[in-house]
């Protein structure tokens, strides 16, 4: 006779073994992005550090719900504008100073807002609760943003992550108000 | 199961796959029954068909992340199920199959792996025997061993009397 209160917890217990597993996958995609800027110059300790949070959100994320699979997969995408931007830079021997006004912080930002507008897009075509999917989407791409700048430096950081919120913001305030 | 009570479960099934655990106890309470009377069906022990019907439930759970949400997530279960069938036929066939060679040796006559242990360790305790005996009896009885025929009336009469001490001390020994 089967003791089916032992089964249905071991069967809770690996289902969510199962999706940790899954949530882990994304590794491989997240190791292969911060590649891209140690292999271009980037302080390898920042580099990792950054990997590494941006991992542990991911994982979280991807882990919960499948909301947050899709939001790892948007703005994992979508921050990886700012960091083909970076490299581009990075080929033409572009620097950014911090807190100076240069062509590669205006690429940067330039990077940084199409990314915002991605965002927005791509919560706007979600069938459900599209407030927490551009977050999570948001802080995603955020996040991968910053780790592909990293290599220019501070002063290319900080324009892409200021311009991706705040275009994604100004973005999302139209679709809220037609949903209103 | 009726088509409507399929989708009910399909969808706790989605539901479940994409992060909503209190859905949990109703694909589990829907799954386990269909599971069972399925390997109930084409496995004939019904402890076998509860183990094929237990693994497939849990090798469900553990891929449920990766659920295909255009497919009937009943018809992925069941197929499950029927690999889980298929490795529990190949494994009793398997042990059937070694419990056949072994009859099969025991009938051609040849011996067994446990017969020829025995046979190993009877000979080691009859040498250890000899090798209790006088030299003279030694040497008797490994013209015996060796298959070579006594040559002589006193190698004759010599091979007897070591048959008889090592018969004696065989007695002394394992009583």
């Amino acid at each position: 006779m089967v003791d089916l209160d032992a089964l249905a917890r071991d069967a809770r217990r690996t289902s969510e073994w199962g999706r940790a597993r899954m949530a882990c996958r994304i590794v491989v995609v997240i190791a292969a992005l911060a590649a891209v800027p140690l292999l271009s110059g980037a302080r390898p300790e920042l580099c990792a550090c950054l990997a590494v949070v941006l991992f542990a959100a991911a994982a979280f994320l991807r882990w919960r719900s499948r909301l947050g699979v899709d939001a790892v997969r948007d703005g994992l995408v979508l921050g990886a504008v700012p960091l083909a931007a970076a490299l581009v830079l990075l080929g033409c021997g572009v620097e950014c100073p911090p807190l100076a006004s240069s062509a590669g912080a205006l690429a940067c930002s330039a990077a940084g807002a199409v990314a915002g507008v991605g965002v927005t897009w791509r919560a706007s075509r979600a069938t459900s609760a599209r407030g927490r999917r551009w977050l999570l989407t948001l802080v995603v791409a955020s996040m991968t943003a910053a780790m592909g700048c990293v290599g220019l430096g501070l002063g290319a950081v900080l324009p892409a992550l200021l311009a991706l919120p705040l275009v994604a913001a100004l973005a999302w305030i139209p679709m809220v108000r037609r949903a209103a | 199961m009726t088509p409507a009570r399929r989708r009910e479960v399909n969808a706790a099934m989605i539901r479940f796959a994409d992060g909503d655990r209190a859905a949990f106890r109703v694909v589990f309470d829907a799954l386990w029954p269909v599971l069972l009377a399925f390997t109930s069906r084409v496995l004939p022990v019904r402890a076998d068909a509860e183990d094929a019907a237990q693994r497939a439930l849990l090798k469900l759970f553990d891929r449920i992340a990766d659920l295909d949400r255009d497919r009937d997530g009943v018809a992925w279960a069941i197929t499950i199920a029927s690999y889980e069938v298929l490795t529990i036929r190949r494994t009793r066939g398997r042990r059937r199959e070694q419990e056949d060679a072994v009859l099969t040796t025991a009938a051609d006559g040849a011996a067994r792996p446990d017969d020829r242990l025995a046979d190993h360790e009877l000979r080691a305790a009859v040498h250890a025997t000899i090798g209790e005996l006088p030299d003279r009896d030694q040497v008797a009885l490994k013209l015996l061993l060796d298959d070579q025929p006594a040559v002589g009336e006193t190698q004759r009469k010599r091979r007897f009397r070591a048959i008889e001490r090592l018969r004696a001390a065989w007695r002394n020994i394992h009583g």
